[in-house]
């Protein structure tokens, strides 16, 4: 569900603390990050803007990356070249899209799962909580995301 | 894999660097390599022959081919490939001549060495090669030709020629483009438009040419061979009713720089730029209302009868003052003049007097019309209740749509609050009077004193049949004064005390007076009250007490400047506290306040700063009220705040067919231009009701509203307002004269010509009463067509370079230098001097004539081009060749920087007019100065002797370079092609497809490509069309082989392509299955998409990730 | 991609001890460019071997990294100069990319200007000479490019490897994987 302009102002008005201490959907959200082919794709659907692209990338998501995937081969030719281990994070030039690592805010998140459903590679893990009562009536926030802001409602 | 090599000699190009059969050898070695074979000319016939026998007698499937590079030989060896059934993507290339042999000439071994590489490279490729699908695309047989020039016109009639349906799109109004404009063409020196006429004229006629004038293209999308376009039309404003007969223009008031005159004439707001125009049709232009008429509360286009006074058109321009407003001259009076606020003029220097002038044309012109009664066609007669300003307006208007309307009003006069509550002396009675005579005029019945719920009731009104009533009371009381002392005796209100003035009675008034109040109604009070005591005979003693920092509005400045001649003391930020006295007024209590430092209209009071100031009288002026006596018998009417209830789109009250506007129930200000304007929505209103159609919202969508363009006004010479005269202040407390005088007709057209025309068409209404034929609808709005066509040419053309961005030049700043263009409309026998030259300061004929050459071209500087602009060398020496035949003693010299007449017989031609007597100098010019009588010194330095010489000249043309028009660079965005250098559109290869562009299926022509002459301009667009011809006529396509394509498996459908792709060509699909699509017809195959893509499931046919990689790792 | 096969090379660039640079030139103005030059018989340094594109927005940060890890001592990338791109903005992409391997390079102790980009137009055949001879004398200032076996290091497919089968792609794993919401007290 990508979220509209209307619905990502809202939710910057909001405090970053108030979908979680309001009560959250809740599930606990677990990224894979070796396995993220960084196509954004969680970035875009995220109803909070929890995750988004970021402005570097870890080197190790190329180095550990699944063997034929895009990543690994690129791993893989760096490991060859590779003198000393990363120095750390990388600044991405900005026409560089998929070598972000994907910066993920647990304070905006509502633990929805959205990004776990959507996520084409399935890198991300949504893992519910242990018990949710039957006729809970949800958090206002979870409604107003899922009613109000999501997928261009208005238009 | 079976791989053919076949090595190239090329004639000794390669094997005088490169042992041929040790690099077969090598060859041989490599994996999947079956067929080794060396040709001294692989691309000739005997290589071809060897290619074939091998494949045959091998069953080669690949082919890898060692020569020279493959941007020579690529297709020659992939015809061959696709010829022999090996498929699309069956050639690896090795090239190892650009890539070796020429390159590493004097190291024999290592060339070897590298030539090895190259060639096990090019195996390596090969063996991920595999054939690539093409598709087929049927093609529209139509085409979209932009730009209605020279090019754009002989391309359209060459696609036509050849059956296919053009539709041909101009912006201007006219087609013909630049060469409409010029007088006669280098180098024959035949008259322009006698050669561009006719092909206007068959261009018109050609049944497969579509013409659409005034039309911007919006949109180009799909593919080529089925491109959608989107066309926007903007309105003519003329039907094709025109007979072109030119009536309309002869009425016209408006005048304004023509574009087709190169500025140096006028046209009319309706308009043909040239009598071969075409279409034949008149347009008018039209940038929505001008700010006067947006600012107007009744929309009156000022602009309109301002131009009309300044045609001295007085009649006509009464006509449109009183179109919308029954009170032109009340409000050529007291009209607050938000139109003057909003007057672009006041930008300049000041607003025009549009108040006055009004005032002006409605005295002249308004007693002199006979009004003739309307005719009655609808049955209702409809009540009015109060004759003021919105009553009378709303009467009118039921009068003139034929009702049969009553006027109720209490006072024993009609005219409201413009009758009773204005004194004399700025509104005469008779002024007033007489406006309201014409209303009656029409027909509407006025009964004086009838007040309603006293005479008669609303309700009564149904019974008696009539079928609607509009309730138009006013605010008729002063509103109360919250002061102690309020009650006490010399206490005035001001309203009352006015009426009672107007109405013929003589309000007492004491020696010193205090006017509380702060609007019009409190300064309308103090200088009657000056007058009053003038009369009573004591020296004059008003002082205004305003609680805040200013007047209110609409008071201006002009009205307390007067106020201020007659002798009134204003005070502002004076908070009135008490009234003083025991029965009578002695005095008044004040406190001074200070300005809130946030809000200047809130004052804070200041501690400790009271004050008293002796009064006999004082008058209340802080407002008035409503008498409700109306809602007495009038079932279901509700009041709120003060004011009657109604809906703002209806003017309906809460009690059915009662309706209701003026102060009484307003919308906006209490002034009289608003009562106007609530009457005239009254008026409608009643009309929608009564006729049962649909109710309209009454306050309605305003076009968008005009304003010059940014440098407009800068470029206005500043000429202040024609002064109104007044009568001096002390002289005019004697009596209750008017103050201002109206303008002479004199002063009135010298103020009307200050305006600057800010909407083109003033909406005056002249030509549409001056057509024969009813050719003008002012209803006419934009429609937006698609279309869609099979190939698209762009022939937009180019501008003139302004020369005024060469500032030391002074183009712009001295009257008397021209641009080429605009001496060559001077010299056009259709031009505005019908061919006469003559230089703008004083008309006389230039004798010493100055020409310079590459003005804004060739010009490293940043305010020029730095391209030759090919057309001036030729386009001065034919202006001065004309200039010298038709003027033989004149003196031309052209100071060039160099003479380029590269063009067919263009040297001969250059050559002939030396020998008519025009002086070449080569030369660079420093700075053109302004002599005292308008003539021209020119420092020069001479490049070929290095001497500096100086010279006056009677006139100094420049010759402005070209430079690409507004409409192509626009085009250029529109349609995704690629511009260059001076804006103009960039071919796809500069020699070789010099008339194709970076998008498929779209190509230029003309001077949208670059600077050229007419014979270029149409051979061109002869080659585009050829090119359209040879594109559609097999009637479909073959997608390229090298496209990019989604593998729909390993796709996550991220988009991250889509965002990439430059071209727009890919998609993604929705669904479970979700993938990216690529469109081939789209494509142009760069793998830009391929790159980013995070799955590597985007790849690019020829290129996949796979051939690239296994080329450069070996 | 080619998955590398070669027994690991170390210490040397190519075969006999010369450097090799990989440069890849797009059709419409470097490889133009460079068949100018060619055929003004202007001498390059053979350690540079072209490779034709039709942009250079096609050149991957994956085309760049392998050609460095199979055997080159450098990549170069000769584009269309800043604004001129046939395909609008592909330039841009690839000075981008050349500038993210250049990190990449940089962050695991590899010299950055083994990777270089550099914009010509087809009308200046000296810019480009100029770039291949800035290259070379560049690239073989330079240390030899040392390289591990591939696959040398065994942690290098081992995370991933748990995860997907080796060879297949990622996405093709996406179509058989389960339910996104995994039951709590699931496989972690």
């Amino acid at each position: 569900m990508p979220l509209t302009d209307r619905g990502r102002e809202i939710l910057k008005r909001l405090p970053a603390t108030h979908a979680r201490s309001s009560g959250s959907i809740g599930c606990e959200i677990v990224r894979h990050e070796h396995l993220c082919v960084g196509c954004g794709t969680c970035a875009r659907s995220c109803p909070t803007g929890a995750s988004r692209r970021g402005d570097t990338f870890d080197v190790h998501q190329l180095l550990d990356a699944p063997a034929g995937s895009r990543r690994g081969e690129l791993g893989a030719a760096l490991r060859r070249l590779m003198r000393n281990d990363p120095s750390g994070p990388v600044e991405v030039p900005p026409r560089v899209t998929v070598y972000r690592t994907i910066v993920y805010d647990a304070e905006r998140c509502i633990g929805c799962g959205t990004c776990a459903r959507t996520c084409p590679v399935n890198a991300i893990e949504a893992r519910p909580p242990e018990v949710r009562a039957a006729g809970d009536e949800g958090s206002p926030i979870a409604n107003v995301t899922t009613a109000a802001l999501s997928a261009e409602t208005v238009s | 894999m079976r791989a053919g090599v076949f090595l190239c000699e090329c004639g000794g190009n390669i094997s005088g660097v490169v042992e041929m059969e040790p690099l077969a050898a090598h060859a041989r070695t490599l994996d999947g390599v079956v067929e080794v074979a060396i040709d001294q000319f692989m691309c000739g016939t005997e290589g071809r022959a060897m290619i074939e026998k091998a494949v045959e007698d091998r069953g080669l499937d690949r082919l890898v081919i060692a020569s020279c590079s493959q941007r020579f030989q690529g297709p020659t060896f992939d015809r061959i490939a696709r010829e022999l059934k090996l498929g699309e993507n069956a050639v690896a290339f090795a090239n190892i001549r650009e890539g070796c042999s020429f390159v590493h000439r004097h190291e024999p071994e290592r060339a070897q060495e590298k030539a090895r590489k190259i060639v096990a490279a090019a195996v390596a490729r090969a063996r991920h090669q595999s054939d690539l699908p093409r598709r087929r695309t049927f093609l529209s047989r139509s085409a979209l030709v932009v730009g209605g020039g020279v090019a754009g016109m002989a391309a359209a009639e060459e696609l036509a020629a050849a059956g296919i349906d053009v539709h041909l799109v101009e912006r201007e109004q006219s087609l013909g483009g630049y060469m409409a404009k010029l007088a006669k063409t280098f180098p024959t020196e035949d008259c322009a438009m006698c050669s561009l006429a006719p092909r206007l004229t068959s261009t018109a006629l050609n049944g497969h040419i579509h013409i659409h004038t005034l039309t911007d293209v919006e949109e180009i999308s799909g593919p080529p061979g089925e491109f959608r376009v989107t066309l926007r039309h903007h309105p003519r404003f003329v039907t094709e009713a025109c007979v072109g007969c030119g009536e309309c223009v002869a009425v016209c008031p408006v005048h304004y720089p023509s574009s087709y005159e190169e500025g140096i004439a006028e046209r009319t707001a309706i308009y043909r730029p040239f009598a071969n125009a075409v279409p034949s049709t008149f347009a008018v232009e039209k940038k929505g209302w001008s700010p006067c008429k947006s600012a107007c509360a009744v929309h009156t286009s000022a602009q309109g009868y301002i131009a009309l006074v300044a045609a001295g058109r007085f009649e006509d321009a009464y006509r449109v003052a009183s179109g919308p407003n029954p009170f032109p001259s009340v409000c050529g009076r007291v009209c607050t003049a938000l139109c003057e606020a909003a007057c672009a003029r006041g930008s300049v220097d000041e607003p025009i007097a549009i108040a006055a002038l009004k005032r002006f044309v409605a005295d002249t012109v308004g007693p002199t019309l006979p009004v003739r009664p309307a005719s009655m066609v609808h049955p209702e007669p409809v009540a009015i209740v109060g004759a003021g300003p919105a009553g009378l307006t709303c009467a009118r208007d039921l009068a003139h749509l034929g009702y049969k309307v009553t006027l109720f009003e209490a006072q024993p006069v009609a005219g409201g609050m413009l009758r009773t509550g204005i004194p004399d002396y700025r509104l005469p009675h008779d002024v007033i009077e007489r406006e309201i005579g014409q209303v009656l005029a029409l027909g509407p019945e006025l009964r004086l004193g009838q007040r309603a719920g006293v005479d008669f009731t609303i309700d009564g009104l149904f019974e008696e049949g009539y079928g609607a009533v509009y309730l138009a009371t006013g605010l008729q009381k002063s509103a109360e004064v919250d002061l102690p002392g309020g009650e006490l005796e010399g206490v005035l209100r001001a309203v009352e005390m006015l009426r009672e003035l107007n109405l013929g009675g003589t309000p007492e008034v004491g020696e010193r007076v205090v006017v509380i109040g702060g609007g019009d109604v409190a300064l309308d009070a103090a200088r009657s009250v000056i007058r009053l005591q003038n009369a009573a005979g004591y020296e004059p003693d008003v002082t205004l007490v305003c609680p805040d920092a200013r007047l209110r509005l609409p008071t201006n400045a002009t009205q307390m400047k007067e106020a201020r001649e007659e002798g009134l003391d204003l005070e502002f930020l004076m908070q009135p506290l008490e009234i003083l006295g025991t029965s009578h007024v002695t005095g008044i209590k004040l406190r001074r306040r200070e300005p809130n430092a946030s809000d200047r209209r809130q004052p804070v009071p200041v501690q400790g700063s009271g004050l008293e100031l002796a009064a006999d009288t004082v008058v209340v002026a802080v407002g008035r009220t409503l008498v409700d006596d109306f809602a007495r018998g009038c079932d279901g009417l509700e009041l709120k705040d003060g004011q009657i209830r109604i809906d703002r789109d209806t003017m309906m009250t809460t009690r059915e067919g009662v309706f209701a506007g003026g102060d009484a129930a307003s919308v906006g200000l209490h002034t009289a231009i608003e009562a106007i304007a609530a009457g005239r929505r009254g008026g409608a209103a009643i009309h929608d009701f009564l006729r049962g159609t649909q109710l309209m919202p009454k306050c309605e969508q305003r076009p968008p509203r005009a304003r010059p363009t940014a440098e407009e006004p800068a470029a206005v010479e500043t000429c202040r307002r024609i002064p109104l005269a007044v009568i001096d202040g002390p002289g005019r407390r004697t009596g209750w004269r008017e103050v201002r005088r109206v303008y002479s007709a004199q002063e009135a057209v010298a103020e009307a010509q200050r305006c600057l025309n800010c909407a083109v068409c003033s909406e005056c209404g002249c030509c549409v009463r001056a057509c024969p034929s009813g050719a003008i609808d002012w209803d006419q709005t934009e429609i937006v067509e698609e279309l869609s066509v099979g190939a698209v040419i762009l022939a937009t053309g180019h501008k003139q370079f302004d020369a005024a961005r060469k500032t030391p030049l002074g183009y712009g700043r001295h009257a008397n230098i021209l641009t080429q263009g605009q001496l060559s409309r001077l010299l056009s026998a259709a031009g505005p001097t019908a061919g006469e030259l003559c230089r703008p300061s004083d008309g006389a004929v230039p004798r010493r004539i100055f020409m310079l050459q590459c003005v804004g071209s060739r010009d490293v500087t940043s305010s020029g081009n730095q391209h030759c602009s090919a057309v001036c060398c030729l386009f001065a020496t034919l202006n001065a060749s004309l200039i010298k035949q038709q003027y033989p003693d004149a003196e031309v010299t052209i100071g060039y920087t160099d003479l380029r007449a590269p063009g067919k017989a263009h040297e001969e031609y250059y050559r002939l007019v030396q020998e008519r007597g025009v002086r070449y100098v080569r030369g660079r010019v420093g700075e053109i100065l302004e002599e005292k009588d308008g003539s021209l010194r020119v420092r020069l330095e001479d490049t070929m002797t290095g001497r500096k010489q100086e010279g006056v000249y009677d006139l100094v043309v420049l010759s402005a370079g070209l430079e690409a028009s507004d409409g192509t660079r626009d085009i250029a965005r529109v349609a995704g092609v690629q511009t260059g250098a001076g804006g103009f559109i960039r071919e796809y290869h500069p020699k070789l497809a010099p008339v194709d562009t970076q998008r498929a299926g779209m190509f230029v022509a003309g001077t949208a490509q670059g600077p050229k002459s007419i014979p270029d301009s149409i051979a061109q667009a002869k080659a585009a069309a050829a090119r359209v011809v040879a594109m559609l006529s097999s009637g479909y396509t073959m997608t390229a082989a090298q496209v990019a394509a989604g593998d729909p498996e390993i796709c996550i459908a991220c988009g991250v392509c889509v965002d990439a792709c430059p071209q727009m060509a890919v998609h993604l699909t929705t669904g479970t299955d979700a993938h990216s699509v690529v469109d081939p017809n789209i494509c142009r195959g760069c793998g830009i998409c391929a790159a980013e893509c995070p799955t590597g499931a985007m790849q690019l046919g020829r290129y996949s990730d796979a051939e690239v990689l296994a080329e450069a790792t070996v | 991609m080619t998955t590398a096969t070669e027994a690991a090379e170390v210490g040397t660039g190519m075969a006999g001890g010369e450097r090799s640079i990989v440069a890849f030139c797009c059709r419409e103005c470097a490889y133009a460019a460079a068949d100018t030059s060619a055929n003004a018989r202007t001498s390059l340094p053979p350690s540079v071997r072209l490779i034709l594109l039709p942009c250079t927005g096609r050149v991957s940060p994956l085309h760049l990294l392998s050609a460095l890890a199979e055997g080159a001592d450098g990549v170069m990338v000769a584009g269309c100069l800043e604004g001129q791109c046939h395909y609008r903005e592909g330039n841009f992409n690839a000075i981008d990319r050349v500038t993210f391997v250049q990190r990449l390079l940089e962050s695991v102790g590899v010299e950055p200007e083994r990777c270089r980009m550099f914009t010509m137009s087809a009308g200046e055949p000296p810019r480009f000479v100029a770039a291949v001879k800035e290259m070379d004398r560049v690239v073989g200032a330079l240390p030899p490019l040392t390289r591990c076996a591939a696959g040398a290091d065994p942690s290098a497919t081992a995370v991933g490897a748990g995860d997907t089968a080796p060879g297949t792609r990622v996405g093709a794993a996406r179509r058989s994987a389960g339910p996104a919401l995994v039951a709590p007290g699931g496989e972690h």
